[in-house]
């Protein structure tokens, strides 16, 4: 995140944040359908997906609970997913709540 | 160059695409397979691309298909394999399937710059890494232009158009091939956007003395050298 504000300022950061965020909720989004429908491949493509754009912004701590899921959902092991995304939730308001400390948008 | 990006993540591909235009590339995007094959494949006249950046794991199918689809036809457009898929057996088949290089996200913005540039050479082994007319020089791979013997900054348009000038010493360029190649607008779009960014580009060569853009009427314009002064 620090390196996309040197290089693009305030408004990349956000607009990264943004689509960060959007894309976000369509894959936990699509995990949850995957896990109903026991479908592996949709839950690990979720996974896989939202462990490369949480990694990007250094969203550390989702990019391993996801690569976690991705593991689980290639071994079609659902056991502990609904956790695991239920964290991931979590995690995101969390990361939500750093970010707009990080760009000042809090009083 | 022209670059096309296949990119389904909506970051990603906003990320690529504005740091391959501060580059002063212009930038193309397919966000599934369907769109890039229809691009590359399926229109009447199909556009070569200087690069393509083509992520592994799209949402209707993968992209080592779309690269061997297009090794087939014996198309050596450079391509870069740009995907969260880490493990050195995907690095091995994406190179295998022909692939010119590999980067796995997250990714830092210089480096993907770094290897497109690098692409740019490879897919044009006969690229200057520098242009110079008279006292004007352009270092492609640095992106630094010298006017004058002045390290002289420059936008991504301007930068490009200059480039594009360079490459077409006495050659008279028309506006509507600086808008297609410099703008990507294969379409007058009826402004004088050519004719503006010109106007800041002879600015900016003020300090050159042996070089100047010249206006074509009604046509476009040449980048001449001057003779030098006489001593």
């Amino acid at each position: 995140m620090a390196r996309l504000r040197r290089w693009g300022g305030d408004g990349l950061a956000r607009a990264m944040r943004d689509s960060f965020f959007a894309g976000a909720s369509r894959r936990l989004e699509s995990a949850r359908a995957g896990l109903a429908t026991r479908d592996a491949t949709e839950v690990a493509q979720a996974m896989h997906a939202l462990r490369s754009s949480s990694a990007q912004l250094g969203a550390l701590a989702i990019a391993r609970l996801c690569e976690r899921g991705e593991e689980e959902a290639d071994r079609t092991a659902f056991d502990d997913m609904k956790h695991l995304l239920d964290e991931i939730d979590r995690e995101l308001v969390q990361f939500n709540s750093w970010l707009a400390f990080a760009l000042g948008e809090t009083g | 160059m022209k670059v096309l990006v296949v990119e389904d993540e909506f970051m990603f591909a906003e990320l690529v695409q504005r740091g391959l235009r501060e580059d002063g590339h212009t930038v193309e995007l397919a966000r599934s397979c369907a769109s890039a094959r229809a691009l590359l494949f399926v229109r009447e006249v199909v556009r070569e691309y200087g690069a393509i950046l083509l992520d592994v794991a799209l949402p209707d199918g993968d992209g080592f298909q779309i690269l061997r689809d297009l090794r087939r036809e014996h198309r050596t457009t450079p391509v870069l394999m740009l995907t969260g898929k880490r493990r050195s057996a995907d690095v091995v088949r994406g190179l295998d399937a022909g692939a010119d290089d590999y980067l796995t996200k997250p990714f830092d913005l210089d480096e993907l710059k770094a290897r497109v540039r690098a692409l740019a050479r490879r897919g044009d082994p006969k690229r200057a890494d520098r242009l110079a007319l008279g006292d004007v020089s352009l270092d492609r791979d640095k992106r630094q232009a010298c006017v004058g013997g002045r390290k002289t900054a420059m936008t991504p348009k301007e930068f490009a158009m200059l480039e594009y000038l360079l490459l077409r010493p006495d050659q008279v360029v028309t506006r509507f091939e600086l808008l297609e190649n410099v703008w990507d607008m294969h379409f007058d779009p009826g402004s004088n956007v050519v004719d503006v960014h010109v106007a800041r580009l002879r600015r900016k060569l003020n300090h050159a003395r042996l070089v100047s853009i010249e206006t074509v009427r009604g046509v476009g314009f040449v980048l001449k050298a001057r003779s030098g002064p006489e001593t």
